[in-house]
Formats: structure tokens, C-alpha cells, sequence
């Protein structure tokens, strides 16, 4: 019998070391033929299809919910099939395409004594430390997320440490580990939220008769008014580029798309969906981008390019109770916005924008803010009702949006004329596209 | 004497009378020592060498350069500082090389070099002969009768000149010389002969040449006692001898008799030589100066892209790999020589590093008497002639006596000479205790030999295979010092017995040894080398199961100079920064490590663990107390954590 292919955990990103198992669609003895896809892997950014590579019978030593270190062998292809027979067979190593690995190599763990207290305190998994050869407690902090990893290269501003309190944590309590995509998640949002440098605004939107406002304009979500606010964002990120941005090296880094992500978490781990160069894109296809990205996420189709390049976040608590709240900004993001619930009288729903403030500032936001809010009021709000509220003057701004012909001077936005309920006024380019 | 003898003659003394002038100027830098009255000696031996042969002098040199190179123009371009000089200006008056002739300002320290210098013509038998000047005052030092010794039980081709002027600077020979200068070599049973630069010169002149052709057809050494006076101060200035007594011997200068006898002569001989002196000297006035560029050479920053390899061990004895390292470069180095006390078979050295060698090499492995500073100067004066000396010193304590030959002759020839020369010499010898042999057979004195120009100093280890010290030393071209551990001497170079670790050794000139974890990296580096390898293993487990420290050692196989960005490069990561060595602490080794690293790499925790300030006691109990432990270092490394 020849093992014609050893199929490990491959390493999908220097970020992750262990990845969780979705589903395998083999069994030990099927026969597999090469290009079959034979399992599908998860690591913090994407999901990884698993292919077979020779023709060949599957031994298989992984299952779905398993989360296996980087290097682990999950499939054995063999040109017969000999239950149980093929840990011991050695390696044809004359089989090209075959991966090599060698986690086989056992490693002997040693524990210094303050090691094995702090373990003990901390009821940490021993199995944690298979791969290292000497453990001391700081590597116990380091694999447990106690400590950074890695002190601060130069010429970046160190992260401002909050003064940590080690309590006593009581060996009764029960312990359950992060998985590795929260591990992940908690690490990702560290970046930029645990400098403290982070500030927070809210505006309010406000709307009339919501239902069938969102119906004139989005052609299959009408739960939410998030493609509408995705279009509009990603049209005033152009005249905003600071919250197209990021904060490092004691500076703003411009990102050079618009990359407007949306975050999602429906059971399967929180996610930030991205739909790339947003700005060229119509309110239609934003859409349809969404509906496909969900879709994905449910289904475990996606692609790295989906969950990954956000340049702006947005997170959407529409449909929830939630009024205003306090999202937490990514890292490479400098801003994040967040869709509060409709209110109950149905008249009103807030945005929340946390931002760095190592890159921006409130009064830049509020600005930012302000504009969204009157673009999206009309959409979504009685205009007339609002005029009552507020002065507008006639033929210099868009009758639906207000934008004003000052604005959008890249040459993007057209305004003409319209007969508006007998009166003449203006539209613009935008809204006159969406009508 | 012929009249080219006589201008000879002439021209020294007005070149020396140009130098006190010049001085009387301001217009050189320094010092000056004049042979004005004893140029005769200078040209009677000097003068009358083949161009094979050599000359070695002393402070008082300028005679013997001119009757010896007839480059009299250098000379004086060298003092006045010029670049044009024989040395560049940097050797000044007394240190001038040039063909196989040297001088240096040291008293006494020429003896042995000159003495390894003719060693090496005879072992080329190229018939070769040399003469090295001395004076009266030189034979204070201890150094001119371990020569005397060895020269003459060797039958080694060197003609010993003490130029007898009767002053040591300012002390009379009546103050300072006990009994009589002749039977001092003869007491060594050295061929000995008189004169004097007075009285008949033809007959000085011919007694000289036929000394010379005594140590060139016997091949012996010969001690030619010359009698003289020098006219003027013994540098500057500096004169209380008695008016009348100066007058007297005045009276009696060969040149003074000559210019009464026929001025006419004289005096046409004296103009044209001060012109044509006066015209050099003139013509030297702006020439350049040797650049600070062209001078120092600026150390490189070499071992860069380090890469490290697991150790194979060979499981054999150190003794026997130094063995068979010696043997195979006396094998394939024909220019290669050991030299030692007590190495001879069939004892072969007090730690057998040695044996075997004389029976296969009897001509080129030599046992001395107890003179270590012969054995470092008869080393210099060997690596001068183009050989590749291997001198064993018995116990480090004992380098202490060699100390005058290595750091004034092996680690200055090079640059003092301006870099007409390097001096391939190697000293190796075992430092450290442990073995209960009590204060003076005991330490490790290393640290006294650091920092010396062009020297570097090595260590071997037991976990490296030897060989590859001692191939890097066999191909320096500067002066080497190998420290070796007496009690390293019998262990076997083994994997030890820690296990977990990576035992790893450096693709570097000379390889370095890590021992690190397989997996980890460590937060605590252990920096040491040679015998203290051992202890620092000894005290890895406590280190890291109870002191909580993740540790590496990086054990150097060049201690001097550091080979700073490879300890860099291993120590950036780790947090701790521990020196390990078995000398005594203050002003020691890893003092100068920690004041490396501080410098490159601030913000680390650093320390140095050594050995006690006292005498390394006998008494076992106290002897282990005072040298470094494994417990020393695990009690010094818990008040750092």
C-alpha cells in the first residue's frame, strides 16, 4: 500500500495557527478522485476548500467542529484501502504534489515551577503548550493572551496600557477557552480600541412612513435601511478621506479604495462582509453584493476577498432593540458606523460613529454626520414635514437629498431641473439615478 | 680603515648632530637617542652583515640602521615625521624596520626576539646570521640571559653586541653592574669576545668581521664586548657626567684622532656630507605626513547573515583533538614550530597536549628552560622570519612573565613598524582552577591580555570541536593567545547531557557555540566561553524550573575582540544578559561585554557572575567557594529576578 497524498491543515495566514473544521465530505474507505473537494476549513478570515489531489481511497483523521494547529494531517490518500493500517506505512516521498509534514515530531514539553502554579491558577489546558519545549510563565501569558506578544517596533506609538489588576480567579468558577475565531476578533479590534484614543457621535434620522419609504428605493431588503446608508457612505467617503483611512506609524495611511464593510454575526462568529470599491457601485448592486455576501456566510462560501479589506465598516442593529450604541473600530479602519433600532413611534433611528481620534476629530465627524443625515432624510423622511422644520432654499440644493450644488465638486454629481409637485426645484445625479 | 668606512662614519655622526639640532629647533617631535661616539660599533658589525643577514637594536638604533641599510635619508624622513620616512613617521627614532632590520625601545626584550629571529635561519639553514645590539645598562634584564641560555644550548647563529658606554641613562656601571660582563656569557658557555671603538679601529674592524664569520661557520652564538663612550647626552639635554671624563674620551673619538691627523680631508669629507644632509632635511620640510586613513585600520563589521549548525560530535578527548591539531599542522606547515617547558617526549608537556610531537618533529618541537619571556620572544622573533610559532605556556598564571613580549613587541610590530609586517605568533596556554594546585597555578588571567592591538584572544570549549580554534589560529597573520581549561583538558567533546536543548555551532571565521531551545526562545542569554561552559550548563535546569527563566548560552570561541553584532543579533530578544567567566569580576571580561552591549542594546538586564577578588584557595572547600558554581549562579540569578 502507498500513501499517494498527505493532506494537512495548511497555513492560510500568518495570523492564524490553529483552523476550525467545517465540514468533511468524505469517509475513511470512499473513493476520491483528484480535484475532489473533500473537506472545507475556516480560518479568522475565510473558508478554505480542501482539495484531493491523486485518485485514491480517503483515510480520514479529522471532523467538523475539530480545530486543528496549522501542519496537522487531516486526509491520507492511499492507492488501496486498509482500515487503520496507514499511520504506520511509510511515506512514498516519489508522489509529487504530495505535502510533507512533520507533526509527527513529538515535542517534550518541560514546565518551570511558576509555570505550573500559573497554570494551575489560571486552570489553563495544559495541551496548549505541545508545541513549545520549555514553558516558563511567560509563555503561559504569552499563549493565553495575557501579555503582547510583541513589544512595539519603532517609530509606532505604544499601545497606552491600562493598569491591569491580576484578581485571584476562584478554582470553582467554571472555564470555557475562546475559540480561535473570538482569539482572533478580540485581537483584530484591540488595534485601534485599545489605544483609548477612540471618540464616539450620533446623529439622528429621522423618517416617515418607513415601510414604504425603503420600498420606492431598495428592491430587496426592506428590513434596513443599510444599502441606503452603504450608498451614501461610500459616495461621501470621497469628500471625507480621513475616515477612508488609518492610523500607524505616528500617521494617517489613505486607503486607495473604498472598501465599505458590513459587520455580521448570525451564529457563526462575527464578521465584517466587504463589498470592494462601493463608490462605483449603484444602490442595485449593493444590494444584490449583500444579499450575496449573507448568503456566503450562511453557506460557508466565502472568499478571502470577502472578509477581508474593509476600509469603513458599517454595523447595522436596525432590526434590533438597540438605540445607540458604541461601536468598536477596526483595525486599518478609522471610523465605524452604527445603524441604531427604529424608534417606537417609528419616527426616527440613530447613527452612532466611533472614530480614531488619532485621525480625525468630532468636529470633522459631526460635519460627516450632518451630511449623511440630509441625505438620507431624503429618502426617507416627508420632505415637506422637514421643510416646515427647516429653511431650504430653493435651486441651490437637491429637493431630495440637499446636497448642495457647492458639493461633489469631482464632477461626479449633476443637478437638473424638475417640476416637483408644480414647483420648480432641483435634483441631483444621485437621486434622480435611485428614483 | 678605508675611506668609504670613514664617511660612513662621518655621515652618522652628522646626522645625529643634524637630529640635536632639529630638536634644538623645535623642529622634531619626540626624543632622540645619539650613537655620537660609538658610531665605530655600528659600522664593524652593521656595517659588515651580508643582505641576508639581520640586525636587532634598541633605543640608541641610528647607527646601526644607517651602517646596516645605508638608507640615512629615511632616517631622517622618519624623524622628522615624514611619510616618506622608513616607518612612516610612526616609529620614530627607536622602532625602525626595514629589510631584516628592526629596533625597538624596549631594554632587553630584542634578546629573545633576535634569538628566535636566527632560530629560524638555522632551521632554514639558509646560513643566515644576525647580530643584536645591546648596552651595558640592558644587562639588568632578565630577559638577555633566558636568551643567553638558550642560544647556547641550541648553538643558535646569533652574535650578541653590548655596546659598554658605561651609563645606563645616567647611572654609572659602577652603580649598577655587579662582577664582570664577559664572564656572564661565558658562564653560559658562549664564545666571548672584547674591543673597543677607540685605540686601533683596522683592528675593531677585522675582529668584528671575524666574529661574525665565528657565528656564521660554527653556528654558535658569540658575546663581542664593545667598549665606548658616547660624546653627547644620553637623549637631550640630559648630561651629568663628569666635563673631564667627556673631554678624555673625546680626545680618543676615532673621528676627532682623524681630523687632527688630516683636517684637509676631514673637513672635505664633513662639507659635502653636512651638505648633502642639510639638503635632505631642507627638501623634507613640507613634505607630507603618513593620513590617519592610511594608518588605522577601522575594524570591519564582519560576521553578518550568522547561520548556525548543529554540532557533530567526535566523542574524543580535548587532549587528543589539540594533539592531532598540532600534530596536523606541524604535518602540512613545515614553518611551523612549538616551543615550550617541559614538552619534550616522553613527557610531552605537563598536560600531554604535546606528546608524541618531539619523537615525529624533533627539530621543531622544542623544550626550553623555564624562561617564558624566551618563549614568547623566541615566538616574536620566529613570526618575524615568516614562521608560524605554537608557544605552550605550562600554566596561565605563568603568562603573566611574557607579558612584555606580548604587548610591547607581538601587538605593536605591526602598526609601530607601520605595517611593514605582521607577527603570526601564537601562545596557547591552560588557565583555571578546580585541580587544588593553590594561588599561582590556579588562575585565569585573561582578562590582563584583553584589548591588545592586534592580538585576538581565543578559547576553546568543549563543546566545539578544537580544531577549529586551532585552524583559525594556524592562518592569522596577528598575534593569538588561546586560553584553554586544564580541567577541560580530559573531557570528551560529547552532546551533554541536558537534554531539550539545541547544541549549534556558527558558520563564522571562528565558530561560535549556541545552546539554545529546540522550540522557545529564550529570555536569558548566558554569554561565556571556554571552561565555563560546563558550570553554566550545570545551572541551566534550576535556571529554568526555578528561577522561571527560559536560558541560552552563547559560549565565544574569540573573546577579544568581542564579535559584537553576532552577540547582538543572539541577544536582542532576550531580556537578561548574564556573563559568566572564571577570572575575578572587577575590570574583568564581562565587564567589557556588558559596556559593549549597554552601549548597543539599552534597556536590557545585565550581569556579570565571576569569580572571587582573592587568591584561588587550595583547600578544596574554599576553592569551590571562591570560584564560579552552578549554585553562584543560581543565587546571583534569583536577586535578578
Amino acid at each position: 500500500m502507498n500513501i499517494l497524498q498527505k493532506i494537512a491543515v495548511p497555513q492560510e495566514s500568518v495570523n492564524d495557527d490553529k483552523l476550525l473544521v467545517v465540514n468533511v465530505h468524505v469517509q475513511s474507505g470512499d473513493k476520491v478522485t483528484k480535484g475532489q473537494l473533500i473537506a472545507e476549513l475556516e480560518s479568522s478570515k475565510a473558508i478554505v476548500d480542501i482539495f484531493c489531489e491523486a485518485d485514491g481511497y480517503a483515510n480520514v483523521f479529522c471532523k467538523p467542529g475539530q480545530e486543528l494547529s496549522v501542519g496537522k494531517i487531516m486526509f491520507e490518500i492511499t492507492d488501496v484501502y486498509i482500515p487503520g493500517a496507514v499511520s504506520n506505512v511509510p511515506f512514498n516521498t516519489s508522489i509529487p504534489n504530495a505535502i510533507t509534514t512533520n507533526s509527527n515530531i513529538q515535542i517534550h514539553t518541560e514546565f518551570s515551577k511558576q509555570a505550573l502554579l500559573l497554570i494551575a491558577e489560571l486552570k489553563a489546558d495544559k495541551s496548549l503548550f505541545k508545541n513549545d519545549d520549555f514553558v516558563n510563565t511567560r509563555i503561559v501569558k504569552k499563549r493565553l493572551g495575557l501579555e503582547p506578544t510583541e513589544s512595539p517596533a519603532q517609530g509606532t506609538v505604544a499601545p497606552i496600557k491600562k493598569a491591569s489588576l491580576s484578581l485571584p480567579i476562584s478554582k470553582e468558577l467554571k472555564f470555557v477557552e475562546h475559540d480561535i475565531i473570538k482569539k482572533r476578533e478580540i485581537e483584530f479590534l484591540n488595534v485601534v480600541n485599545s489605544t483609548g484614543l477612540v471618540s464616539n457621535l450620533t446623529v439622528e434620522i429621522n423618517v416617515s412612513y418607513f415601510d414604504s419609504r425603503v420600498r420606492r428605493y431598495q428592491e430587496i431588503i426592506f428590513s434596513t435601511p443599510l444599502p441606503l446608508v452603504i450608498f451614501e457612505c461610500s459616495r461621501l467617503l470621497a469628500k471625507y478621506p480621513v475616515l477612508n483611512a488609518f492610523y500607524a506609524n505616528e500617521g494617517v495611511y489613505f486607503h486607495a479604495e473604498v472598501n465599505v464593510g458590513f459587520a455580521v454575526d448570525m451564529g457563526k462568529g462575527l464578521k465584517v462582509l466587504t463589498i470592494r470599491n462601493t463608490n462605483t457601485k449603484s444602490l442595485k448592486e449593493i444590494e444584490h453584493e449583500i444579499y450575496r455576501l449573507i448568503e456566503g456566510y450562511n453557506d460557508n462560501s466565502l472568499k478571502k476577498d470577502d472578509t477581508t479589506g474593509a476600509t469603513f465598516t458599517i454595523t447595522d442593529l436596525f432590526a434590533s432593540a438597540t438605540a445607540n450604541f458604541l461601536p468598536l473600530v477596526n483595525a486599518q479602519n478609522s471610523t465605524i458606523l452604527g445603524i441604531g433600532s427604529l424608534n417606537d413611534e417609528m419616527t426616527k433611528f440613530q447613527l452612532s460613529c466611533s472614530f480614531d481620534h488619532r485621525v480625525s476629530n468630532g468636529k470633522e465627524i459631526s460635519v460627516f454626520l450632518g451630511d449623511l443625515k440630509t441625505r438620507l432624510e431624503g429618502y426617507l423622511a416627508d420632505q415637506e414635514m422637514l421643510e416646515l422644520a427647516r429653511k431650504r432654499e430653493p435651486l441651490t440644493e437637491c429637493y431630495k437629498c440637499m446636497r448642495k450644488t457647492d458639493d461633489d465638486m469631482n464632477g461626479q454629481v449633476q443637478f437638473m431641473k424638475v417640476l416637483v409637485k408644480g414647483k420648480e426645484d432641483i435634483i441631483c445625479s444621485n437621486c434622480l439615478l435611485v428614483w | 680603515m678605508n675611506h668609504r668606512e670613514i664617511k660612513e662614519l662621518l655621515k652618522i655622526r652628522i646626522v645625529e648632530e643634524s637630529f640635536l639640532e632639529l630638536f634644538g629647533q623645535g623642529k622634531l617631535n619626540g626624543t632622540v637617542h645619539t650613537c655620537i661616539g660609538q658610531e665605530l660599533s655600528a659600522v664593524a658589525f652593521a656595517g659588515q652583515l651580508n643582505k641576508s643577514d639581520f640586525v636587532f637594536s634598541n633605543h640608541r638604533c641610528h647607527g646601526h640602521y644607517i651602517s646596516y641599510t645605508q638608507d640615512w635619508k629615511g632616517l631622517i624622513s622618519e624623524l622628522m615625521g615624514k611619510k616618506a620616512g622608513v616607518c612612516g613617521g610612526i616609529g620614530s627614532s627607536q622602532h625602525l624596520h626595514k629589510y631584516n632590520f628592526f629596533s625597538n625601545g624596549i631594554q632587553g626584550g630584542i634578546m629573545p626576539v633576535a634569538g628566535g629571529y636566527a632560530l629560524g635561519n638555522k632551521l632554514m639553514k639558509n646560513g643566515a646570521v644576525g647580530v643584536v645590539y645591546i648596552g651595558d645598562g640592558t644587562l639588568g634584564e632578565g630577559a638577555v640571559y633566558e636568551t643567553l641560555n638558550l642560544i647556547s644550548k641550541w648553538s643558535i647563529p646569533l652574535l650578541v653586541v653590548c655596546e659598554n658606554n658605561q651609563y645606563a641613562q645616567s647611572t654609572s656601571i659602577k652603580d649598577n653592574l655587579a662582577g664582570d660582563i664577559k664572564a656572564r656569557a661565558e658562564a653560559f658557555g658562549i664564545e666571548t669576545r672584547e674591543g673597543s671603538t677607540w685605540n686601533d679601529a683596522d683592528e675593531f674592524m677585522a675582529s668584528a668581521k671575524d666574529a661574525i664569520d665565528y657565528v656564521r661557520v660554527n653556528e654558535k652564538p658569540l658575546f663581542f664586548l664593545v667598549n665606548t663612550y658616547r660624546l653627547k647626552a644620553h637623549s637631550k639635554g640630559d648630561d651629568d657626567r663628569d666635563k673631564n671624563e667627556i673631554e678624555e674620551y673625546q680626545k680618543k673619538d676615532f673621528l676627532e684622532v682623524f681630523k687632527t691627523k688630516d683636517p684637509e680631508t676631514y673637513n672635505n669629507y664633513y662639507t659635502r656630507i653636512y651638505e648633502s644632509v642639510w639638503e635632505h632635511i631642507k627638501s623634507n620640510y613640507d613634505a607630507p605626513e603618513t593620513l590617519l586613513e592610511d594608518y588605522y585600520d577601522a575594524p570591519n563589521a564582519s560576521d553578518n547573515n550568522v547561520e548556525w549548525k548543529e554540532i557533530t560530535f567526535t566523542d574524543q578527548r580535548l587532549v587528543t583533538i589539540i594533539n592531532e591539531s598540532l600534530n596536523s599542522i606541524l604535518g602540512s606547515n613545515e614553518k611551523s614550530v612549538v616551543i615550550g617547558e617541559d614538552i619534550k617526549d616522553p613527557y610531552g608537556g605537563a598536560f600531554k597536549i604535546t606528546k608524541g610531537l618531539s619523537t615525529k618533529y624533533p627539530e621543531r618541537v622544542l623544550t626550553t628552560s623555564i624562561s617564558e619571556s624566551a618563549i614568547a620572544g623566541f615566538c616574536n622573533g620566529l613570526a618575524l622570519n615568516g614562521f608560524k610559532p605554537f608557544g605552550e605556556i605550562m600554566f596561565g598564571d605563568f603568562t603573566a612573565l611574557t607579558f612584555d613580549q606580548m604587548l610591547n613587541h607581538a601587538s605593536k610590530f605591526y602598526y609601530m613598524y607601520n605595517k611593514q609586517i605582521t607577527c603570526p605568533m601564537v601562545i596557547r596556554t591552560p588557565m583555571g582552577g578546580k585541580r587544588g594546585y593553590g594561588p599561582t597555578h590556579s588562575q585565569t588571567i585573561e582578562k590582563h591580555f584583553l584589548g591588545m592591538d592586534t592580538f585576538e584572544v581565543l578559547a576553546i570549549n568543549r563543546l566545539l570541536d578544537p580544531t577549529y580554534v586551532y585552524e583559525y589560529a594556524s592562518k592569522r597573520i596577528h598575534p593569538t593567545l588561546i586560553i584553554e581549561n586544564k580541567v577541560d583538558y580530559g573531557k570528551r567533546h560529547t552532546a551533554p547531557t541536558l537534554k531539550g536543548y539545541q547544541y549549534l555551532y556558527s558558520n563564522t571565521e571562528i565558530p561560535h557555540v549556541l545552546v539554545r531551545p529546540a522550540v522557545t526562545v529564550a529570555d536569558l542569554t548566558f554569554i561565556t566561553y571556554g571552561g565555563n561552559i560546563d558550570t553554566v550548563l550545570e545551572s541551566m535546569e534550576d535556571v529554568f524550573t526555578e528561577l522561571d527563566h527560559i536560558p541560552q548560552i552563547l559560549c565565544l570561541s574569540k573573546i577579544d575582540p568581542l564579535p559584537l553584532s553576532l552577540i547582538i543579533e543572539i541577544c536582542k530578544d532576550t531580556s537578561y544578559i548574564i556573563t559568566v567567566e572564571e577570572g575575578s569580576k572587577r575590570a574583568g571580561w564581562g565587564s567589557e561585554v556588558i559596556a559593549a552591549l549597554s552601549e548597543a542594546l539599552p534597556g536590557k538586564k545585565m550581569k556579570r557572575i565571576a569569580s572571587m577578588e582573592c587568591s584561588i584557595p587550595s583547600v578544596k572547600s574554599l576553592e569551590e567557594a571562591v570560584l564560579i558554581s552552578k549554585e553562584r549562579i543560581v543565587k546571583e540569578l534569583t536577586s535578578l529576578s
